[in-house]
């Protein structure tokens, strides 16, 4: 949580026209995104930080300087988090467990996507500029279709990646409405693999067209049997990524 | 002020001895033990809460939501059996710290 719903400076700024209520809300929100809050968690912590405003507040302070205040006093939404976590182990496991399989879905879509891309490809310089390419060499093909399927691949990994990191406020929102609508969101992720599996199969018989049944088979026999090597390259990345988070996690 | 460890193993009994004096709200209780340890017991506020859950769904206490005549809503928490056996057990323990404590330094003058 890196941005706090609210911070001193915007409090002098807005000294004048501060909405308490508009505060709350943005405060609660921002913890919602949180899987360790239960609503009614929500409720009771909003009650008690409304109790210390008031409170502050006949003290003489201004609403911006009490919301701050009892704010700082209910501790920081990172704190909370942990806190609640321990009470509701439940509810971020299964978070968890929603973002490993939109994880895995993701791979699968952006693999489908680079498949899809790369077959084009191949078919498309088959199939438009035949005089230059020459008879075609099912090896040659299978190479060139494998390489560049796994470099974009890498590449739109690696892409996905940096975009999910600056867009982490909308990806805990995205989990939040996920949440709270599993089966839209299941459905939705649903519909997407199915579309990217159809999708990357309508290349395939132009392929085998421009190639001929015998290259073909060849082509495709390659293809097979090498794209077996990303299966065992997924778990050792993972596990890597693993054992580097966790050795983090108990430095701190 | 107490320890982050002492501050730990001491919610559980503190909560449980307000409780006794009869049902309250997490704001109000922490507000009475400001009071009687003037000022000396200073929770992070938000850390209560999980507590009081987990002691919830040990049986420990039991809630319930109400309406104050503001009209603003809070849950009321209030000892349960299992509660009031276990702020028993817990009070034996304390006090047992507490005079083997007191007699120590009773026979230590120099330690003033």
């Amino acid at each position: 949580m890196a941005d706090g719903p609210y911070n001193s400076n915007q409090a002098m700024e807005n000294a004048t026209r501060f909405d308490l209520n508009d505060a709350l809300c943005r405060w609660r929100e921002n913890l919602a995104t949180s899987p360790a809050f239960r609503a009614r968690d929500l409720d009771e912590l909003e009650a008690h930080l409304r109790d210390s405003i008031q409170s502050l507040q006949s003290r003489g302070l201004f609403a911006h300087e009490a919301f701050w205040v009892a704010q700082s006093r209910l501790g920081d939404s990172d704190l909370l988090d942990r806190e609640f976590e321990k009470v509701n182990p439940e509810r971020v496991w299964l978070n968890r467990v929603l973002w490993m399989v939109v994880g895995s879905v993701g791979i699968g879509l952006l693999s489908g996507l680079a498949t899809t891309l790369v077959d084009f490809l191949t078919v498309g310089t088959y199939e438009l500029l035949p005089e230059y390419v020459g008879k075609p060499n099912p090896h040659l093909m299978g190479w060139f279709n494998l390489v560049a399927n796994w470099v974009l691949l890498v590449g739109l990994l690696v892409w996905a990646f940096r975009w999910g990191k600056r867009n982490e406020g909308f990806l805990r929102r995205l989990g939040k409405w996920s949440r709270e609508r599993p089966l839209l969101a299941a459905t939705g992720v649903f519909l997407a693999y199915v579309l990217t599996r159809v999708g990357s199969s309508i290349p395939v018989p132009f392929m085998a067209r421009s190639l001929g049944a015998t290259e073909f088979g060849e082509f495709w026999t390659l293809r097979v049997w090498w794209s077996l090597v990303p299966l065992l390259v997924w778990p050792s990345i993972l596990a890597w990524l693993l054992m580097r988070t966790s050795r983090k996690a108990a430095a701190r | 002020m107490l320890s982050k460890e002492l501050v730990a193993a001491s919610t559980v009994p503190l909560v449980l001895s307000v409780l006794a004096e009869g049902e309250s709200y997490g704001y109000a209780l922490i507000q009475r033990v400001r009071e009687l340890s003037d000022g000396q017991i200073a929770w992070t506020e938000g850390m209560l809460y999980p507590v009081l859950h987990w002691m919830e769904d040990s049986d420990l206490v039991e809630s319930e939501w109400k309406e104050a005549d503001s009209g603003r809503k809070r849950r009321y928490y209030r000892l349960r059996t299992e509660g009031r056996k276990a702020l028993q057990s817990e009070r034996q323990q304390w006090l047992t710290v507490h005079t083997t404590l007191t007699k120590l330094w009773k026979t230590q003058p120099g330690l003033t």
